[in-house]
């Protein structure tokens, strides 16, 4: 189905190719994870695929691409969509219309699939990435994670016999990851259907997948059995330590309410020095509402605080990493020293002078962190700090707060990783529609 | 019949020939009263129209720029003075600037009322155009109206996305530049608006080009089965055609030439139907909602251009 022969792909002001000679064949029906540490170009080999680049990212792009048969190196995205359906890593970005129903059905639209057709599709698709209740709600009102089903269930309805999905279940919880890969799979079997992913959580994936495309950070691919991956995925994180703690952030009831319906209902919370809260609970649960709320009421308090949000990129205005760096605190040069050494021990070394624009999502919010982490105040809020980290950038930052909280911070992070907050937190509060877990 | 005019139970088309028309008239008019009430007008149909969108945030953002760009043109007028007045409204100390041989300027000075009333006027009239624009972007739903783009802009479906979904987007980008500098900054206050303006223009054009790379990628200028020959008949005469329109309107707004504004748009639309026509036939999408066309549209439509033709016949002034 997709043959690429010596595809090389070089960013315009990169010094080295993101892809160098790449050769790989993917058959019908096959599953396929393309993995690789943060920033390696496993979402630019994907673009590549889809003429995204250099169509819309610049750069060059040499050797060759066929799908189906079909020479499509230089083609236009719009040329080969009939061919291709591809979920980006950043669905919110990517909405062309304003309520799920009408983003389910848009991929189907512009090929043409006859009305009554598409509305079958559309009821059995919303049942399938479990958005079937959500069909009326406009898009800007919906969860990161249910963005992402929507996204990827917009995919799914199109119909074509090749899927590119970039990080699909970065933002999803483990049911709702588990679902969406098994239906991936079963497209696989059933309808031939070939598919390939992008993940860092290769857990999720080691059974369901038929074959390994690593990219090694240096450009270069090698090929894996899912057993070889698994073996090299092996790490351990920081046990917590209990270290004399005392109150640091009190805040009152929070609650919150768009128009009839209520995201969060009256729920406090008490953080300590020394400590690392997690958030937990499944997609729409309220993770991100109380982690403002509790933001705003830091704000009141005076407290010193610094928050990384759910779309880290969010926080980067500036035209270079350097530039970002020696922002982090003007008139205090140690900070932007330390935010680069936070970088550094997260992703490695970045290119000072690259556009923040064009870093992966993963180094984006590496570099997000580096610059709040910096700062030291006494409360430290992230949300969903683990989206498109590499295992073991991830293991990295539990180490990292894991220091912080030993330094006597106070930290509450909001993730849907059950994993994570488990390995990293002393206590985990878990939401249920916007309520404590222990109070239903 | 339902005769509630929220703005999206209206096509965005036509609310855009509202705007239009309504653009035309103050582009037309001269009078101060009819610019002003243009202006209040547009706001009004704002107010009463508008619901709870992402674009439709932006109306804030037009009355300013309106009200600056009035008192620009205003101020303009009473700095570089160069008439002499016959009636002194203001009398302000002169300040007489040298350029060597080039010979010297005066600046402030005494300015008549006449000129200033003159700068009002012009400043009214652009800023009524800022809100009659403003209007149809508040109120027609940008993604609607991408949907509805005729097959013949295909060539440049991009450049088309990005265009209109900009200013809603510099909307948002500002929003989202302010909360980034609030969360950085040690202090929750906001930082210096002036530095913020180049990030919020490039965001905003990041965003548009994403928004733009996933509809591409979804099969949005989705061409089929034309030939090359005919891609490259409908991408020329759909450039022609903008080119028309604009010529048209630049005319319509600064000349007396009726013959030539008349040939110009008769040009543009003879250029979009001949592109239509060569494209139209192998259009490959379906709807999944149907926003038929319906009798409060045509209303709309028939009462914007009832306007623009009694302005430019002038009945109204």
């Amino acid at each position: 189905m997709i043959q690429a022969k010596s595809l090389s792909f070089r960013y315009s002001d990169a010094a080295t190719p993101t892809l160098q000679r790449i050769n790989f064949e993917v058959l019908a029906g096959e599953f396929v994870l393309v993995t690789g540490p943060t920033g390696s170009g496993k979402s630019t080999l994907l673009k590549a695929l889809i003429g995204l680049a250099p169509h819309f990212t610049g750069g060059q792009i040499s050797g060759e691409v066929k799908i189906d048969g079909l020479a499509t190196t230089g083609l236009p995205p719009h040329e080969v969509a009939h061919l291709i359906g591809y979920v980006n890593q950043q669905p919110a970005g990517a909405f062309a219309t304003d309520t799920v129903e009408e983003e389910l059905a848009y991929g189907m639209e512009q090929l043409g699939v006859a009305p009554d057709e598409m509305r079958l599709r559309v009821q059995n698709i919303a049942t399938l990435v479990g958005v079937a209740d959500l069909l009326q709600r406009p898009l800007e009102r919906l969860s990161g994670g249910q963005q992402q089903r929507v996204a990827i269930g917009s995919a799914l309805a199109s119909g074509q016999k090749i899927l590119l999905l970039d990080e699909p279940t970065s933002a999803l919880d483990d049911q709702g990851a588990k679902e969406v890969l098994q239906v991936l799979k079963r497209l696989t079997v059933t309808e031939q259907v070939s598919v390939i992913v992008s993940e860092h959580r290769v857990e999720r994936l080691a059974e369901l997948i038929d074959r390994v495309l690593e990219l090694r950070g240096d450009g270069l691919l090698v090929e894996k059995s899912p057993r070889e991956l698994l073996i090299s995925q092996v790490h351990g994180m920081t046990a917590p330590k209990a270290i004399g703690r005392e109150c640091l952030f009190e805040t009152p009831e929070l609650e919150l309410k768009y128009g009839t319906t209520t995201a969060l209902h009256p729920i406090s919370l008490r953080l300590s020095t020394h400590s690392i809260t997690a958030l937990s609970g499944d997609n729409g649960s309220g993770k991100s509402s109380l982690l403002w709320c509790a933001l705003r009421e830091a704000w009141r308090q005076n407290k010193t605080v610094a928050m990384v949000p759910q779309n880290a990129s969010d926080l980067l205005i500036l035209n270079t990493v350097s530039a970002e760096l020696s922002a982090a605190h003007t008139e205090n040069q140690p900070t932007a020293r330390r935010a680069a050494t936070i970088l550094e021990r997260l992703v490695g070394r970045l290119d000072p002078t690259s556009h923040p624009r064009d870093l992966s999502v993963g180094q984006q919010l590496a570099l997000a962190i580096a610059l709040q982490i910096s700062r030291k105040t006494d409360l430290l809020f992230l949300d969903e700090p683990t989206r498109g980290l590499d295992p073991e950038a991830k293991s990295k930052l539990a180490d990292l707060l894991g220091e912080l909280r030993d330094d006597g911070h106070a930290i509450l992070l909001a993730t849907h990783d059950h994993d994570f907050a488990r390995q990293t937190s002393d206590e985990v509060i878990h939401l249920i529609d916007g309520r404590r877990a222990d109070e239903n | 019949m339902n005769l509630t005019f929220k703005a999206s139970q209206i096509a965005p088309g036509a609310w855009w020939l509202l705007g239009l028309s309504f653009a035309i008239c103050a582009g037309i008019s001269s009078s101060a009263p009819t610019l002003l009430a243009i202006q209040i007008l547009a706001v009004l149909i704002v107010l009463l129209a508008r619901e709870d969108a992402p674009w439709s945030r932006s109306l804030l953002f037009y009355i300013c720029t309106a009200a600056l760009v009035v008192l620009i043109r205003v101020t303009f007028r009473i700095i570089f003075n160069f008439d002499s007045p016959d009636q002194v409204a203001l009398n302000l100390p002169a300040i007489r600037i040298a350029f060597g041989p080039l010979g010297e300027i005066d600046l402030l000075g005494r300015v008549s009322q006449s000129s200033i009333t003159a700068a009002l006027r012009d400043g009214l009239r652009m800023s009524a155009i800022i809100l009659s624009i403003g209007m149809a972007n508040s109120l027609a739903n940008p993604r609607r109206l991408l949907k509805s783009t005729p097959a013949a802009l295909y060539g440049v479906t991009s450049s088309f996305v990005i265009a209109l979904n900009l200013a809603p987007q510099l909307i948002a980008s500002a929003k989202r530049i302010r909360l980034s500098s609030q969360l950085r900054n040690e202090s929750n206050r906001p930082s210096k608006g002036v530095m913020l303006i180049s990030p919020i223009i490039e965001d905003s054009i990041d965003r548009s080009m994403a928004l733009a790379a996933s509809m591409d990628a979804r099969g949005f200028g989705r061409r089929g089965n034309l030939t090359k020959l005919q891609i490259r008949f409908s991408r020329v005469a759909s450039l022609v055609s903008i080119s028309a329109l604009a010529i048209g309107s630049y005319l319509l707004l600064t000349s007396d030439e009726v013959w030539a504004t008349f040939a110009s748009f008769t040009l543009g639309v003879a250029g979009i139907y001949a592109s239509l026509r060569v494209t139209g036939s192998s259009t490959l999408k379906t709807r999944y909602i149907t926003h038929s066309w319906q009798i409060k549209d045509s209303l709309l439509v028939g009462v914007s251009a009832l306007l623009a033709i009694l302005f430019a016949l002038g009945v109204i002034r």
